[in-house]
């Protein structure tokens, strides 16, 4: 065997004798005269199998034999097929064959004076993609795909030079295309043949031009108006990255709202926590106005916190104040005060920065016991779970597809459902705890202790459920 | 990274005595660089193949014991095959990674497909009776059915090859994009399974 340089020969066209030269490699079928537009069948002894006389040529920069670098690699153009759609309004342009005996076949598509460069791809999943029948947006190597048209159907124009397939006179090919970003594309062709995937990218004209040695009088320049079928980038970029920039808005949000979350856990602190039996003032400094503090009071029975006063003052002023008739100041966040069945009190407030006086008070003082006790605690730096929990379940939400979209493309699709699963089954499973917790303290545990009956609990319930959704006065 | 070029062990060519690097445990053929003889490996014996081939150096991106990664993995080529099939050929490379894995990369023409070796579920009647488009099995679609004449091989090679032996295949496409091969030869009926590479991924290394 020789080497594939000394494989380029010439033959003589068997229809009318003009000299060619074989350029391609060894996957190349057919080579058309360009004196005669005789189309040979190279593994037929040169058998003339079809004509494309009297064809329109298009003008075009590139001439068959030409050499430039594409891609960083470099190319001979050894054919050219000109297409053009069959609907209205007629649209046309090149595509050149081009050969590198270390990268095979690509082309070279011309059109409206853009350039770009095509390859096909044999790891597009097109049997998903057919199953699929015609979907709006497709997924390749880690780029994302939109489907700007409808399919539509070409025919093939004129040849010239070196094909790696049997180019005949108005063959017809359907044609799929779905943009991407970078001014990617890829193009889906379906002959009755094959069907075939191919990536393009668009180029940048000068290059090329230089590259290949295109004389500056044959250079075209991209015609800004009209129909640009192989193209429309450029909007899609900026979908793309809108897309892009909403997502990001949403990672940035959630890890916020994580963090916060987080911090829920661990910032939280506590000023006062005080058991007592009478009334007491005591000193608090409230570090930061960036978070909201609470306030809980907590009595053993309703009457004992009815029996109860709470106020807070800074540099003599009375900030706030809460007792059974009454709560200051009264607005938007404070509008009344708890109900006197209950035995217990959160209040949320923003507070500013400084020295505080809690004043604690009771009308009657207690019979002094252990258990007789008024408990009031005051936190600072609290995150409220109940505003911020759902937030960061909604935005997650949100993100879904776009994680779903990247685990697919690193062909991690199992991993998503697994994933999506495991957090599903986890919530579920969490749920189902908490309610056999709950379940088993207020109603099997009494039970079995023996200590209480069922009247006994219902009477308890005000109380306790009173405490579950401890009157919630203040507001982020 | 690992140290590919370090062989697993050198023996002495039988025919010229020189030296002949064998590179992977599962070795059966390898070629001295020397004297361009064959060399069956039959466990600890070694003896010379009825042919030498002496193959026309080609423009390839791959080159014999010289590393490359594609996808951040890296590849050592120990071996490869040139079939012909009249106007041109095609070549397949027999390919270790780091960890010792064994492949075949097949380039024609700047096409790539890396496959690796798995057992035989078809029918070796496919070859018989096989067409462009049928479906094989739930999975699979026909692609491409042709023939191979085996020109010669380089490097080592875990099988018998005999040059001028006639090398019939079945490309078929499956879902997410994977590629089987089926293979038929004097030793029968190969499959292996795999991907295809875009050559502009595969990158040197020095």
């Amino acid at each position: 065997m020789t080497s594939k340089e000394s494989r380029l020969f010439s033959i003589k066209c068997t229809h009318c004798a003009a000299p060619l030269e074989i350029l391609g490699g060894g996957r190349v079928t057919t080579i058309t005269c360009k004196y005669c537009n005789s189309i040979l069948d190279i593994t037929d002894q040169y058998k003339v199998i079809a004509q494309f006389q009297d064809k329109y040529r298009p003008p075009v920069p590139f001439t068959l034999g030409m050499r430039g670098k594409i891609k960083g690699v470099e190319w001979i153009i050894i054919g050219w097929v000109a297409y053009k759609t069959i609907d209205f309004p007629i649209e046309r342009w090149s595509e050149f064959f081009l050969y590198s005996p270390l990268y095979g076949y690509g082309w070279l598509i011309y059109e409206n004076g853009k350039l770009s460069f095509s390859k096909r791809v044999r790891d597009f999943a097109l049997r998903e993609w057919q199953e699929k029948k015609d979907p709006k947006s497709i997924f390749y190597r880690g780029g994302h795909y939109l489907s700007v048209e409808d399919p539509y159907i070409v025919e093939i124009d004129f040849v010239q030079g070196e094909l790696s397939w049997i180019a005949k006179v108005d063959d017809r090919i359907r044609c799929w295309d779905y943009d991407g970003i970078k001014r990617r594309n890829i193009s889906i062709e379906r002959s009755d043949k094959e069907i075939e995937v191919y990536l393009n990218e668009q180029l940048d004209n000068k290059e090329v031009y230089d590259s290949f040695g295109v004389e500056k009088s044959q250079r075209v320049k991209e015609e800004i108006e009209g129909v640009d079928k192989i193209f429309d980038a450029d909007s899609l970029d900026k979908r793309e990255e809108n897309i892009s920039s909403f997502v990001k808005v949403i990672s940035i949000l959630l890890v916020v709202l994580l963090s916060a979350m987080i911090s829920s856990l661990f910032i939280p602190k506590v000023l006062l926590k005080e058991s007592s039996d009478r009334s007491f003032d005591q000193m608090i400094t409230i570090s930061s106005n960036a978070f909201i503090s609470k306030i809980e009071i907590k009595a053993p029975t309703p009457n004992i916190l009815n029996n109860s006063s709470f106020a807070l003052y800074r540099e003599g002023e009375k900030v706030f104040s809460i007792d059974k008739n009454h709560i200051f100041p009264r607005d938007r966040d404070f509008t009344y005060t708890w109900h006197k069945g209950d035995d217990g009190v959160t209040i949320y407030i923003k507070l500013q920065e400084g020295l505080y006086r809690v004043s604690f008070g009771l009308l009657k003082p207690l019979q002094s016991t252990t258990t007789n006790k008024v408990t009031i605690s005051i936190e600072e730096r609290v995150v409220r779970l109940i505003y911020i929990l759902p937030l960061f379940i909604i935005m997650s939400i949100m993100l879904l597809p776009t994680i779903k979209r990247k685990l697919t493309l690193g062909g991690k699709q199992k991993f998503f459902w697994w994933g999506l699963s495991g957090i599903v089954g986890s919530a579920i499973f969490g749920f189902g705890i908490v309610i056999f917790i709950v379940a088993f303290y207020f109603f099997v545990q009494p039970i079995l202790d023996g200590k209480k009956d069922w009247s006994s609990l219902m009477n308890r319930d005000n109380s306790d459920w009173s405490t579950w959704s401890d009157f919630d006065l203040g507001d982020d | 990274m690992k140290d590919f070029e370090t062989p697993y062990k050198s023996i002495n060519c039988p025919q010229c005595g020189a030296s002949l690097p064998i590179y992977f445990v599962h070795t059966k053929l390898s070629q001295c660089s020397y004297c361009g003889s064959s060399i069956f490996l039959d466990d600890e014996a070694s003896r010379v193949a009825g042919f030498s081939s002496v193959l026309a150096p080609e423009p390839s991106l791959i080159t014999l014991y010289t590393p490359f990664s594609y996808s951040g993995k890296s590849y050592f080529p120990m071996g490869m095959i040139r079939y012909s099939y009249g106007r041109g050929f095609w070549e397949e490379w027999w390919i270790k990674d780091s960890s010792d894995s064994e492949y075949w990369l097949s380039v024609d023409e700047g096409d790539m497909v890396l496959e690796k070796l798995v057992e035989n579920e078809d029918d070796p009647q496919l070859f018989k009776d096989a067409y462009i488009s049928q479906s094989v099995g739930a999975q699979w679609i026909v692609t491409e059915i042709g023939e191979g004449v085996c020109e010669g091989f380089l490097g080592s090679l875990p099988r018998e090859v005999i040059k001028g032996q006639t090398h019939r295949y079945i490309h078929l496409s499956g879902y997410s994009g994977q590629i089987k091969t089926l293979e038929a030869d004097i030793t029968g009926m190969h499959t292996y399974i795999g991907k295809w590479l875009s050559p502009f991924d595969i990158k040197g290394i020095s």
